[in-house]
């Protein structure tokens, strides 16, 4: 039987102004039908191109320079671009990551979905429209002939997503391309569009191509991988035997540098140092050479072929590892320096570092002539943690749930509605002046992206002095002596200083952002989403110099992301978010062994692990249903709306935090663990009887 | 002005050098000694050089500054070159038709028709470029500080703009024109305080967005003043927006000059502008002296043409949306 989809020795160039990028070099894949195939890459690795190119979609300046491409044994390459375009979106369909951008935001959804049906089939515009129907309601769009008027807008991001796969599925494609099609989605939402993409799968029987960076989400979900790096196919296997015994050093390198929910906290994460390749200037050997700890002269000269013992496992290299990196080393920190910086930064007065009590924060909606306020959104709500002097707190939640909000009244840049936020006994955004200034060295922040949070227009030199500069911290000549130190602790050249952001990778930029975060010595620093910017490869490099830092610097510091293996890599307890509330906290051990909250329960059972065994072992998709809105949020039990243990209680009545050992805490009227009140009190009983 | 805790701060730090850091921690050491693990910095074509080569691919604009380079040589260079008399009215040659020498002839004065055109091109120059300064400074400043300030600050301070921006101009400016002494400086002033309004409002279009950035709000985080980050941050990043919008300053203030030269309100004796020559000049049209209308006329548009191919050219080159890679 022909293959559905079968690449032979594809190569793709882009024509830039003045160089050639080899996107794609001599790629080899196929898709039986019916089957799904993973291919996983950083950004830049032509994974996305490859996809392109197969619909004749490529950017302008790209162009097919060789090789072949048969979908159900039609060549495509060569083909004009009518002939492309009755292919397109009726047999060969894609899915964009990006699913607000990728929509029609002036046209209601419907006409939209049924558009293909109307070009490709011939379709009457009542024919189109029940097809549209039928195909809104195999993606689980919930009731669907309402929301056929709707525009895009109107639409949650998962919904949108979910309208995506309706238009790509219109035609009943036999080859689907799905690039990234959950980057752009919640945990909890990404499960549900990956299962219903599975499920779409087993009932059309289409070759599927799942492209993502994410070897959580292709662990799961296909029966083949081809891990691509710079341009190539580096190492192409079955899933199962792709994770436990692959031979490439990338893919080894790669998977040991994600952090997992089980992993030991105190060893630091694998990382592979540098950066890809330029490829208008691919190397001559290897591609992965410069970045391999193996590389030798032949590395660096001869590009290895892609061979491998059998024919289901290829790999190009010429020193193949064996299976996974077994025990990682320990992080090693200088005890003595970060012991007596911790002392330096206890409290003086109080008994908690920080303490945050009963926060509240609403950004008002306002609408109307007199822009009179109707409504709020209720970003954190009545939120109590402390933090203590060198320890470090996750935040975790998904998107919306009030987690940045909460960073930024920690440190400040934003006022509290009611209740307080006190820094060693002093509640900093109630100073003035100076006091305010001084008071501001204590907090600093760490921002998300690396490309927003330093200004374009400075040098190196004059970022990392500002901070000392504003606070009037020593003379220029200290001033100098610190940032050359500082630089060199993150591991970035002296000649850095000279330069401007835009010469630096996301990486190296990070280094930056986290270089002036600590040039103050603040007590607490706010870690805002550190790494979800960054590319995997490069994630696990600054993750390892965050917690060498917040170690050495004695620093308390919060760390908000949405990846809560990532938290529970670098914190020493937990906060998990959720609407605005703080439903629990506890030791990373609390939450991911005893987690006493169903939405924590959910959140760790959704969240994709890099293991297709646990993986694939998985039957439920988590949480179901969307996140309600923030501006008028359940009553009682925020979470009641997607529990599958609410009762009318939970509608009724809010729950507050309950003990359930002395680290861990939880808001939940039917929690999973006992409270630490009813086990007291049942051996108590006991005692009696 | 330090405080002790922070003398102390620095001074434990000041000492460390790189080779007593901590290790680093990774597995594997870099992959050559000497290497510092966040890797080498590439060298990268800086953003301005980017933009230059754009620019000069964008044929027109560089036509534009090239007719630009000529224009103010043969204003300010000219009359060193070739001098003539622009000062002793000699009425046997007024209106005199071109000679070989004097490729325009003479005006009604006897002055030498080229020798004229030089010294009102200086004006033009000058009064468009002080004219475009004093507009940018102001509405960059306003405008930045109106963007940061927000709430009800800078919906007064918009509002201002827009009443300014309906005012119907070339009256007011003709009102104005006549309290005055119309030199170059004064013209210069008046042009201003009317050009200003629109750099104001796109500046503070673009301080909307960049004060939201993170690298805002990180100065914010170290306790930055509002000045500051007026200075370091928000005006320097809305350059872009100002260069461009020079180059189209100085071009409106050319012609407005030119109104008002027209309409006899420009500079005063002995000072002329391009508008005061065309002014004099349309008594003679029907008298078939060409050389005193369209020499004037096409330098007029020619550089007004020219500084605007140019601004095209700025905004193309310096917005990273609309550049080719």
């Amino acid at each position: 039987m022909t293959p559905a989809l079968d690449i032979k020795d594809l190569s793709t160039h882009i024509q830039l102004s003045r160089s050639v990028v080899q996107a794609v070099g001599n790629v080899d894949l196929r898709i039986e039908r019916g089957q799904t195939v993973g291919l996983v890459g950083e950004s830049g690795s032509g994974k996305s191109m490859l996809g392109l190119s197969v619909l004749g979609l490529l950017p302008n300046g790209g162009h097919i320079v060789g090789g072949s491409i048969k979908a159900d044994g039609q060549e495509l390459v060569g083909l004009s671009e009518r002939e492309l375009r009755r292919l397109r979106g009726n047999d060969i369909a894609m899915i964009f990551q990006d699913s607000l951008s990728s929509l029609n935001p002036t046209k209601p959804i419907g006409e939209q979905v049924a558009e293909p049906v109307r070009l490709h089939r011939g379709a009457s515009k009542r024919e189109a429209v029940d097809r549209a129907l039928e195909v809104l309601d195999l993606v689980g769009l919930p009731q669907p002939r309402q929301r056929l008027k709707d525009f895009p807008h109107q639409l949650s991001g998962g919904l949108r997503q979910r309208v995506m796969i309706a238009i790509a599925l219109a035609c009943e494609p036999k080859i689907l391309l799905a690039d990234e099609p959950t980057t752009a989605l919640d945990v909890t939402i990404q499960a549900q569009i990956l299962e219903l993409l599975d499920d779409l799968r087993d009932r059309l029987g289409m070759a599927t191509l799942l492209v993502t960076h994410d070897m959580g989400v292709v662990a799961g979900r296909t029966s083949r991988i081809n891990v691509m790096y710079a341009g190539r196919i580096v190492e192409t296997a079955s899933t199962e035997e792709l994770f436990a015994g692959m031979r490439h050093p990338y893919t080894q390198a790669l998977l040991a540098s994600i952090p997992r929910l089980e992993s030991d906290p105190t060893k630091v994460l694998i990382s592979i140092p540098g950066l890809p390749p330029d490829l208008t200037r691919p190397p001559a050997g290897c591609r992965y050479a410069a970045r391999c700890p193996f590389a030798d002269a032949q590395c660096r000269a001869e590009e290895p072929p892609l061979t491998g013992e059998s024919p289901d496992h290829l790999f190009a290299c010429w020193h193949p590892v064996d299976g996974p990196v077994k025990t990682p080393p320990p992080l090693i920190v200088d005890e003595a320096a970060a012991a007596a910086a911790l002392e330096a930064k206890k409290p003086a007065a109080a008994e908690h570092l920080l303490e945050v009590t009963n926060v509240v924060r609403e950004y008002p909606v306002k609408a109307g002539l007199l822009q009179r306020q109707v409504n709020s959104v209720k970003a954190v709500s009545d939120v109590t943690l402390h933090l203590d002097a060198g320890e470090t707190l996750g935040l975790v939640g998904e998107s919306g749930c009030g987690k940045t909000s909460l960073g930024k009244l920690i440190v400040g840049v934003e006022k509290p509605d009611s209740g307080s936020i006190a820094l060693d006994g002093r509640e900093v955004f109630k100073l003035r002046g100076s006091n305010l200034r001084v008071a501001r060295r204590d907090l600093q922040m760490m921002f998300q992206d690396p490309y927003g949070s330093l200004d374009p227009r400075m040098r190196v030199s004059s970022i990392l002095k500002e901070p000392l500069q504003i606070q009037k911290i020593g003379t220029a000549k200290e001033q100098t002596e610190k940032i050359k130190a500082t630089l060199a602790e993150v591991g970035l050249p002296l000649n850095a200083l000279e330069r401007y952001p835009h010469e630096f990778s996301g990486g190296q930029r990070q280094r930056i952002a986290l270089a002036r975060a600590v040039m103050l010595e603040p007590k607490v620093m706010v870690a805002d989403e550190p790494v979800s910017a960054l590319d995997v490869s490069i994630r696990s490099q600054v993750l390892n110099l965050m917690k060498r830092l917040q170690l050495e610097h004695g620093m308390a510091s919060v760390v908000i992301s949405h990846d809560l293996a990532v938290v529970k890599y670098l914190s020493d307890r937990i906060g998990v978010m959720y609407l605005g509330k703080l439903v629990e906290i506890g030791t990373g051990e609390d939450i991911y062994r005893r987690a006493a909250h169903h939405y924590t329960d959910a959140l760790i059972r959704t969240i994709p692990v890099p293991d297709p065994v646990i993986e694939k072992a998985k039957t439920e998709a988590g949480i179901r249903g969307e996140l309600p809105s923030p501006l008028n949020p359940p009553s009682g039990c925020r979470f009641r709306t997607r529990c599958p243990r609410a009762e009318e209680r939970c509608a009724a009545e809010e729950p507050v935090l309950r003990a359930f050992s002395d680290s861990h805490r939880a808001a939940c009227h039917f929690p999973l663990q006992t409270p630490l009140e009813t086990a007291l009190a049942n051996s108590a009983t006991g005692e009696h009887a | 002005m330090t405080d002790p805790a922070a003398e102390a701060l620095v001074s434990g730090f000041a000492h460390a050098d790189a080779g007593q850091l901590a290790p680093n921690g990774l597995p594997e050491g870099p992959a050559e000694p000497g290497t510092p693990d966040g890797g080498e910095v590439s060298v990268v074509t800086s953003g301005w050089r980017l933009s230059l080569r754009e620019f000069m691919s964008n044929r027109l604009a560089v036509i534009g500054v090239a007719v630009l380079v000529f224009f103010i040589l043969f204003s300010f260079a000219g009359p060193i070159v070739d001098p003539t008399n622009q000062s002793l009215a000699n009425p046997a040659l007024s209106d005199n038709p071109p000679t070989g020498t004097h490729i325009f002839g003479y005006n009604d004065q006897g002055f030498d028709e080229v020798g004229a055109m030089m010294r009102g091109g200086q004006t033009s120059f000058e009064i468009g470029a002080l004219a475009a300064a004093m507009a940018i400074v102001v509405g960059t400043l306003y405008g930045a500080v109106s963007g940061l300030a927000g709430g009800i600050v800078d919906t007064i301070m918009m509002r201002i703009v827009d009443v300014g921006l309906s005012l119907p101009y070339l009256l007011v400016i003709l009102v104005l024109a006549t309290k005055f002494n119309s030199n170059v400086l004064e013209i210069a002033g008046i042009l201003a305080a009317f050009s200003w309004l629109v750099p104001a409002r796109l500046v503070r279009g673009e301080v909307l967005t960049l004060r939201e950035r993170d690298f805002v709000w990180a100065a914010r985080v170290m306790g930055a003043r509002q000045s500051r980050l007026v200075f370091k941050h928000l005006i320097p990043n809305a350059l872009s927006v100002t260069i461009v919008n020079v180059t189209f300053l100085i071009a409106d203030s050319i012609l407005a000059l030119a109104y008002l030269g027209f309409l006899g309100f420009g500079l005063s004796y002995p000072q002329t502008s391009w508008g005061d020559m065309l002014a004099n000049a349309l008594q003679y049209l029907n008298s078939g002296y060409w050389w005193l209308v369209y020499p004037v006329g096409a330098c007029l548009v020619i550089v007004v043409l020219a500084f605007n191919l140019v601004g095209d050219g700025l905004r193309d080159a310096l917005d990273v949306r609309l550049r080719r890679r």
